[in-house]
């Protein structure tokens, strides 16, 4: 038993190291540019006029959120790339490497870089003249198009009021990029694999470590840490989800036991209403409970329950005296939440009730005289009731997911509301570890119901 | 020349079964002719003697002319049973309830389930909205079914004593796969293909080394494989995971929602077919045809497959019903579809802001509990066919 305990442990770890890396491939998947978006969020969007300062604000900004680093321990990158070209800052890496597609030879980029650079100390005064000061806004946002540098090189070469540095430099750009034009073909290196190694300061080894040392940063959006934000939350799902299941398992557990045993036409009426029961969407059964139930939009006799989204959640008091303060708001919550557990629940109990009732050990109880209470209770229940165990471990994925509807729709600030809301507002750091608390919470659950069906029923080997 | 087992497909379709098979059907019309039932403009008119097939011409993409006519002056109208498009209608008729009368053609026209938040029309929304959930069901379905039951096939077919006599053409194979990744993908940002070749090379290659046998190959414990992996995809809440897949893709199609939902739907699929093909593979005319030397992908395709075929409807038919319940919650919730398309959760969604309108909480609820249940009914019968005495 221990042994599988701790089996089954040593396999939750490979499991979310899998589930960490493959959120960390799907966030590079993502289109568009994060370091963009960041910028864009805390309204640092340059404007094309102060140009030179772009291309440094978005080098600082993309080392702030450690965008720089290379994405994984090493590269696979064609034999005609330098490891020089890690070394360079994003803008001048894009641009290097649309130029390096091009069959471009690592010694001109590194000079056309370098000029583009020098480039970039011209104060953009109004002494410019127009026409070059448009040259050096275009030069500024990299362009790989050999003829673009070329075109607005020769611009700044012909402009006598800049210093002869600036203009010795645009020559030299012009002369590189239509070298670049005549250039062409192929090389047989390019297919040619080469690795670089990065070591350890990369993004992969850095997100692997925050999220190993449970360390997932502030929230984006209020500057709290993204833990306790969860945890705080987890309170309100986690009571949701055990009062629900329990009276799902409760009520379940007594409708399919008896419907289950006495047959007939109870049982017909039991089975109909459990399948509609079972196929109502959460969702829907939560709509309609606040929208009529909730209202006294529809005469005041529907007004069954408390308007939902109203909580007291005071700060200073514990979480007991919050609970109290709260239980209406709970009621249109349980409900929907229990309604499809206990279709499920007690379909699975009558289900198993029957298919124990038939078996010839019932039969052979009987024979010998056993009353009917005692052959009930003390055998066919018994029997039939192990699998409500097993299914423990499949219902709290189910039952997590469910509450995350349940709590967007009726406001319960639990961590469904909160994985909701953090994706609006792009907080990764949040549903990250919403994600991992419901992996863990989820093995956990597995890990208990078999560790309990062994318990119950010594006969099953793990 | 051998040839596969011959199967009865026996009918035993009692009166319910009938009555699932013909909803089902005109299910499949009502999304097919979903133009005809709910459309802007009429079915048939005939303005001065001259016959216009508006509907029609519209579908062949001669439509564009027509707009020009005046329907209000026909001789002869004949308009759709729901004479709206989905696109909202003209003048301020928001949150009508059913059975609102409007002007349309010089004709009186009716809102037969009201109108949204922004003037359209419920009951079009509705039918289009069907035919996406549907279509959008049916590829998930499909690519799930794909992968599934390729999986589980070999999971269930080869189970752990799957033996490879040669190493080489799979480290070969590994190979050409990395070496593809890097052809079309070398740029600074496909670190991820790298991190899954090489979480692919970690797990197999302990395979690789350990047990290797002399002479006999390498034994690959495929079926723990499949079954472990099959595990790791429950671990988190499908709905997380798709909730926070669809939120990074920022702005995904429906397709690529349905086939987002298709990867992670498969495991249903695969763990059922392993089941199956475990119990198949063990069955006396299997044996006869391995013993007769014909090749495994023969027996697999034309012994096993088709014995299996007829289960797998029965989770296909739940399935089904699981992504349409998916995807609504999702376009309820309003993650991950886009927001010009039209569906049911996203109807439902409205009642949530409006608390006066009805309509909009009952009807769309509604018909998205009956697909599921119309589908799980189906399921349920065609399991009743496939073993009666049960």
């Amino acid at each position: 038993m221990l042994r599988y305990v701790v089996r089954r442990m040593a396999l939750v770890f490979p499991g979310l190291w899998i589930l960490v890396s493959s959120l960390f491939i799907l966030s590079k998947m993502v289109p568009g540019d994060p370091v963009l978006a960041a910028m864009k969020e805390q309204s640092e969007l340059f404007s094309s006029a102060d140009f030179s300062v772009s291309s440094r604000q978005y080098a600082q900004k993309s080392a702030q959120l450690g965008l720089d680093r290379p994405n994984f321990y090493f590269s696979i990158l064609p034999a005609t790339y330098d490891r020089q070209l890690y070394e360079l800052p994003p803008f001048e890496q894009k641009f290097a490497l649309e130029l390096l597609k091009e069959n471009v030879s690592w010694d001109k980029i590194q000079s056309l870089v370098k000029r583009v650079n020098e480039l970039q100390d011209i104060e953009p005064d109004s002494t410019l003249q127009s026409e070059s000061r448009l040259a050096l806004i275009t030069l500024s946002q990299w362009p790989a198009d050999p003829k673009v540098l070329m075109e607005h090189a020769q611009v700044l070469m012909s402009d006598l009021s800049l210093a002869p540095r600036f203009q010795q430099a645009a020559k030299e750009i012009r002369t590189t990029s239509k070298a670049l034009n005549a250039n062409g073909g192929t090389k047989w290196q390019q297919f040619l694999p080469q690795i670089i190694w990065h070591g350890s300061d990369n993004q992969y080894h850095h997100w692997l470590s925050a999220v190993v040392t449970l360390d997932l940063g502030p929230s984006l959006v209020d500057g709290r840490s993204a833990w306790t934000k969860i945890l705080l939350a987890l309170r309100w799902t986690l009571l949701l989800n055990l009062i629900s299941l329990m009276l799902a398992y409760g009520l379940g557990i007594l409708l399919g036991t008896y419907a289950g045993w006495k047959g007939g036409s109870w049982d017909r009426v039991f089975q109909f209403a459990m399948y509609i029961l079972y196929a109502i969407p959460i969702f829907w059964l939560a709509t309609v409970l606040v929208v009529f139930f909730s209202t006294s939009e529809y005469g005041s006799w529907t007004n069954i329950f408390p308007a939902t989204g109203i909580w007291h959640t005071s700060s200073n008091g514990s979480f007991m005296s919050m609970i109290g303060g709260n239980v209406t708001q709970l009621f249109i919550p349980v409900i929907a939440l229990s309604v499809h557990l206990l279709a499920f629940v007690s379909r699975q109990m009558r289900s198993s009730m029957v298919a124990e009732k038939g078996k010839s050990y019932v039969w052979h109880a009987r024979a010998f005289g056993i009353g009917e209470r005692r052959i009930f209770w003390k055998h066919v229940f018994r029997n039939a009731s192990s699998p409500l165990i097993t299914m423990l471990g499949t219902l709290i994925p189910a039952a997590i997911g469910g509450s995350l509807v349940v709590e967007v729709i009726c406001n319960v600030p639990g961590m469904g509301r909160l994985m909701f809301d953090a994706i609006f507002g792009n907080d990764w750091s949040v549903v990250i570890g919403v994600v991992l608390i419901s992996g863990v919470l989820t093995m956990i659950g597995t890990l208990v119901s078999d560790v309990l069906y062994k318990w119950v029923d010594p006969r099953v080997s793990l | 020349m051998m040839r596969g087992p011959t199967y009865k497909w026996k009918l035993h379709v009692r009166a319910t079964g009938f009555w699932i098979a013909l909803a089902m059907c005109g299910m499949f019309l009502l999304a097919i002719f979903a133009d005809f039932i709910a459309n802007d403009r009429p079915l048939y008119a005939r303005i001065n003697g001259q016959n216009h097939w508006p509907v029609l011409e519209s579908l062949t993409g001669q439509g564009t002319t027509q707009d020009t006519l005046n329907y209000s002056i026909a001789e002869v109208l004949i308009l759709p049973l729901i004479p709206f498009s989905t696109d909202p209608s003209e003048g301020l008729n928001r949150y009508e309830p059913p059975l609102t009368s409007s002007l349309k053609y010089g004709r009186n026209v009716y809102h037969l389930l009201g109108t949204d938040r922004i003037g359209r029309d419920v009951a079009a929304c509705m039918v289009y909205g069907f035919r996406k959930s549907l279509l959008v069901a049916l590829f998930a379905m499909f690519i799930a079914g794909c992968l599934g039951v390729t999986i589980g096939m070999l999971a269930g077919y080869w189970g752990n004593a799957a033996r490879i006599r040669r190493t080489w053409p799979f480290i070969v194979w590994l190979l050409f796969c990395l070496y593809a990744g890097f052809l079309f993908a070398n740029d600074l940002v496909a670190g991820w293909i790298w991190i899954l070749c090489l979480s692919l090379l970690l797990l197999l290659l302990p395979f690789v080394l350990s047990r290797s046998t002399k002479g006999h190959g390498v034994r690959m414990p495929l079926d723990d494989a499949v079954l472990k992996s099959i595990e790791l995809f429950h671990a988190v809440p499908a709905l997380m995971i798709l909730l926070a897949l669809t939120a990074l893709l920022s702005n995904p199609t429906l397709w690529q929602l349905a086939v987002i939902i298709g990867l992670l739907k498969w495991t249903t699929v695969a763990r059922f077919m392993r089941g199956e093909v475990l119990n198949i593979r063990n069955l006396p005319y299997v044996q006869a045809a391995r013993i007769s030397g014909l090749s495994h992908v023969k027996i697999m395709l034309q012994y096993i497959l088709p014995q299996a075929l007829g289960p797998l409807l029965v989770i296909f038919a739940f399935g089904i019903a699981s992504v349409v319940l998916l995807e609504s919650t999702l376009s309820f919730l309003g993650i991950g579809v886009p927001p010009e398309e039209i569906t049911w959760g996203k109807l439902l969604s409205q009642a949530k802001s409006n608390t006066k309108a009805w309509w909009l909480a009952i009807f769309p609820g509604l018909t998205i509990f009956l697909l599921i249940t119309l589908l799980q009914l189906s399921g349920d019968e065609i399991k009743r066919n496939l073993n009666p005495q049960d």
